[in-house]
């Protein structure tokens, strides 16, 4: 079970590409398959990418999109699950 | 015909103006990463599929142009697949010009390897699930294949301005420059370099019939680009590599020739 003070780090194999600032398209070199973020998944997509903790990346949400704690908690833990799931990011620890 | 590295920063002006956008072919020169990023340059592969997933996320219609080279020949039922799930229109295949420096890094196929390369792209068109072509320069069994240029319906516009008779090995010039280069757009107008253009295509095709009819149509010939790109003599480089196989095939072609003209003489 992921938890809001692990990391987790692209994978190898994805390519992003950010589009205007508020999208992001990923694509999996080995199954080929096209993934859309939304701004949110941008947000936090950014946040895995930088380094950060979940926990970082849900107050970085709370303050750009001015939402509670709670569901920001939610967003990434839940974004994060499927993206592990598709083998788009990795937990590091 | 594009590498993407600019197309992230240029599709913004694309997706405003779609109502005129037919799309737009990536340079792919490999289905795997490592055989494109060896025949370019690192991350380059990347770059493509970045850009591709720009035209999917804006669906902008997208296709790819692979040339084969005898680094990549294993990967054309590879690229059509890639092609089609990566959501391309079309994967079109062209044929590398062999220059000295292709020949150096080994990258040259025969003429046999070649007919072979194109028999299996050829058998692969009919069964794909997306459009496959292949570019001028493949064998022909006329002699008068038109490309484009010499259907007058392009022109090749090289990167210093030149309006250049052939697209093959642009920036390369033979000992006679003037024969392929119709002039600078930065001396001259496009209408004078196309009424020169013109001109030349007549002279060109000209030449050709006379040959055909002295029989000096040799069969490397019906490859086309590789007709211009000698009677335009741009191959002059690849002479430092006399068992070049397309230069070996030439003399081979050459001899056989004497011996049926020799041939001929001693029958009459």
């Amino acid at each position: 079970m992921i938890t809001l003070e692990q990391r987790a780090r692209t994978h190898p194999d994805v390519v992003d590409t950010e589009l205007e600032g508020r999208e992001t398209v990923l694509l999996h070199l080995h199954t080929k398959l096209y993934y859309s973020l939304n701004a949110t998944g941008t947000c936090i997509w950014q946040g895995v990418k930088e380094g950060l903790t979940l926990q970082l990346i849900s107050q970085r949400l709370q303050k750009q999109f001015v939402v509670d704690a709670g569901p920001a908690d939610h967003s990434v833990l839940a974004l994060v699950d499927e993206l592990c799931e598709q083998q788009l990011v990795q937990i590091v620890d | 015909m594009s590498n993407g590295s600019t197309f992230p920063q240029i599709y913004p002006v694309i997706v405003t103006r779609r109502r005129w956008f037919k799309g737009v072919t990536f340079s792919l020169d490999g289905a795997r990463e490592e055989t494109h990023d060896h025949l370019r340059d690192a991350g380059s592969y990347r770059q493509v599929l970045k850009a591709a997933s720009i035209c999917v996320a804006r669906s902008l219609p997208f296709s790819f142009n692979m040339v084969v080279t005898a680094r990549n020949r294993q990967e054309i039922e590879e690229m059509v697949e890639l092609a089609n799930k990566l959501g391309s229109h079309g994967v079109r295949f062209g044929h590398l010009m062999p220059t000295l420096n292709t020949a150096l890094r080994k990258l040259d196929l025969s003429p046999e390897e070649r007919r072979e390369i194109e028999g299996k792209i050829w058998a692969l068109q009919k069964n794909s699930p997306v459009p496959i072509g292949m570019a001028s320069g493949y064998y022909t069994a006329s002699p008068f294949f038109a490309c484009g240029p010499l259907a007058m319906e392009e022109f090749n516009l090289d990167c210093t301005g030149n309006l250049t008779l052939c697209c093959q090995l642009s920036g390369i010039s033979g000992p006679r420059p003037d024969t392929d280069l119709m002039g600078s757009l930065q001396e001259m107008s496009l209408v004078e370099a196309c009424e020169r253009f013109r001109q030349r295509v007549g002279i060109y095709l000209e030449d050709k019939r006379s040959r055909v009819s002295r029989g000096e149509f040799g069969e490397l010939d019906y490859f086309p680009c590789w007709y211009c790109v000698k009677y335009l003599d741009k191959v002059q480089g690849l002479q430092q590599i006399p068992s070049h196989p397309w230069l070996h095939s030439e003399r081979r072609e050459a001899k056989s020739n004497d011996y049926i003209r020799a041939a001929g003489k001693d029958a009459s």
